[in-house]
């Protein structure tokens, strides 16, 4: 080819806008629905080896079973397992856009009833004493009191409680 | 060949047109569950799962990620064929065949009511050439539908008859979505989507899932007395543009099943064997691909069904599952063809048995205007 290699992109905007509908299923229609209505986190658990599933959910990753319908309450409250401070704003991964975060810190939660490595979630940590913040201290939420989705938004952020 | 590969069970759901009650890998553990249940084998035995799922549909990343988790790939192994599912047993066939592994689980899930089918297919032409004059794999079908009638004649009545035999034949499947007796004038009166494709001419939106379980012929004899063994397979690409292919013909198609046959040793298809179980999206693909299969010359599609070779009574029952036209979704799709298959040679395909059956093919194909097409013949 005896023309030049073009050095610049040819840029043809193209934004496809794609809705897409997921389904919750029925274990996390009912995770949902406790936490919107009553401020509880629910877990189900495997009935071959007893491990609890959280998120709840249709079988044990490890087994390779059907959960069992039989459900527990873990958390909501538990052990912080690591934490962050967040250095730059937050992109709403919904939209794309900037968002405000509900807190400055992020953290890795193990919740009461969960072991390590099975069911450990991360979540926002609003901190007011940050020399007062270490590994395995106690956290507990803070629910949104109104218009709860039922999702884990509906808890703001969780906070340290200082011994 | 060194050894043989059994499929030893299969599993489907109904299909539907929208499931809103169950997450997609929910309907993918559903099937699995099943397929174990029927074997007896549990997740230690399975030495890898092959998946068949595709990220734009599926509105996630590499979407297998969730599947592999209630597949018991924890620990273990799994990996994706984004293509149609007959694409996925071919490979797990293969994986067997390599001496790696023994026992391989199969499934092929997907809900394409969670988003626009048309605008997700528009996303697999080319970007810069193509996209812009809103391709889709339904418009492609329809250029496809008016070369193919043009070049050989085809009539609206002979396509249209190929809906009447698919939705009848689907009376007597449980699994299917859709099943009415219903005329050639109903079919030439519903709405036109591009045309020449009316609306009763295309398959339904469905949501749906499918597995199976392969083995080495040496693991067969203790996981069932009906196993099923693959005798022959052959997978063919055609041009990316379509504009390279004579669109009257499927060429890809040909090729894949000349291979296919040629392993199986058959030499004369339609009289080797005794039910087809093939992908047809569209009514016109039915005629089409039957040339493609050798089922009949080029061009003769349409006589094929019109003298009524390809109907229950027929010399070759096709679809007798009424096919995809009763519906079932893209990429479940080729694996629900396999496992249509394989329920014909075991003797449990009830109201839609073909007596008998001792030689069956499946067929699967991916992409515009039936891009990369996959045979596969089964023998008992």
């Amino acid at each position: 080819m005896n023309q030049k290699v073009p050095d610049q992109y040819i840029k043809i905007p193209h934004t496809v806008r794609l809705l897409y509908r997921y389904a919750a299923g029925p274990y996390m229609a009912r995770f949902c629905k406790e936490l919107r209505e009553n401020k509880r986190l629910v877990a189900n658990r495997c009935p071959r080896c007893r491990r609890i599933l959280f998120p709840p959910r249709i079988s044990c990753p490890d087994c390779m079973v059907r959960a069992a319908d039989e459900w527990v309450e873990v958390g909501p409250g538990g052990t912080l397992l690591f934490f962050a401070e967040l250095g730059r704003p937050g992109i709403d991964t919904r939209t794309g856009e900037v968002q405000e975060l509900p807190a400055s810190y992020a953290c890795l939660i193990q919740p009461d009833g969960v072991l390590i490595g099975q069911g450990c979630f991360s979540h926002w940590l609003k901190v007011e004493n940050p020399e007062k913040l270490r590994e395995g201290m106690r956290v507990e939420p803070v629910f949104k009191e109104e218009r709860r989705l039922g999702t884990l938004e509906d808890i703001l952020y969780y906070v340290p409680v200082e011994e | 060949m060194a050894d043989r590969v059994a499929i030893v069970a299969v599993a489907q759901t109904k299909y539907e047109e929208a499931r809103p009650d169950r997450r997609v890998f929910e309907l993918a553990f559903e099937v699995a569950e099943r397929v174990l249940e029927q074997t007896g084998l549990n997740n230690d035995d399975l030495d890898i799962r092959v998946t068949c799922s595709q990220d734009h549909l599926d509105g996630m990343g590499i979407s297998d990620v969730p599947v592999s988790e209630v597949l018991g790939a924890q620990y273990g192994a799994e990996e994706k064929i984004a293509s149609d599912g007959a694409m996925a047993a071919r490979y797990a066939f293969i994986q067997i065949l390599s001496g790696h592994y023994d026992v391989v689980l199969v499934v092929a899930q997907c809900k394409e009511s969670k988003v626009d089918q048309n605008l997700v297919a528009n996303l697999a032409f080319d970007p810069i050439y193509h996209r812009y004059l809103g391709l889709d794999f339904l418009s492609a079908a329809a250029m496809q539908a008016n070369r193919y009638m043009h070049q050989h004649g085809i009539t609206p009545e002979q396509c249209a008859r190929v809906v009447v035999k698919s939705l009848k034949n689907a009376k007597n499947n449980p699994y299917a979505q859709r099943a009415m007796d219903i005329s050639v004038e109903d079919i030439l009166r519903s709405p036109v989507l591009a045309y020449p494709i009316r609306q009763l001419d295309a398959k339904p939106v469905s949501d749906g899932a499918c597995a199976m379980i392969l083995v080495r012929e040496d693991r067969a004899k203790r996981l069932t007395d009906k196993p099923v063994w693959i005798k022959g397979v052959g997978s063919c690409y055609d041009a990316f543009y379509l504009g390279d292919r004579e669109l009257a013909d499927c060429d890809s198609l040909a090729a894949a099943a000349k291979r296919a046959y040629q392993m199986a040793g058959i030499t004369e298809p339609l009289k080797e064997i005794d039910v087809a179980e093939i992908s047809a999206e569209y009514s016109y693909q039915e005629l089409l691909w039957s040339e493609g299969l050798g089922f009949c010359d080029p061009g003769e599609g349409g006589r094929l069904i019109e003298r009524g070779v390809t109907g229950m009574d027929g010399e070759l029952p096709l679809n007798p599952s009424g096919g995809l036209l009763s519906g079932c979704p893209t990429h479940v799709a080729g694996l629900s063809r396999i496992a249509e298959a394989v329920l014909q040679l075991r003797g449990e395909a009830g109201a839609r048995q073909v007596p008998g059956a001792k030689t069956a093919l499946a067929h699967g194909f991916v992409g515009p205007c039936g891009q990369l097409q996959c045979v596969m013949i089964l023998g008992k």
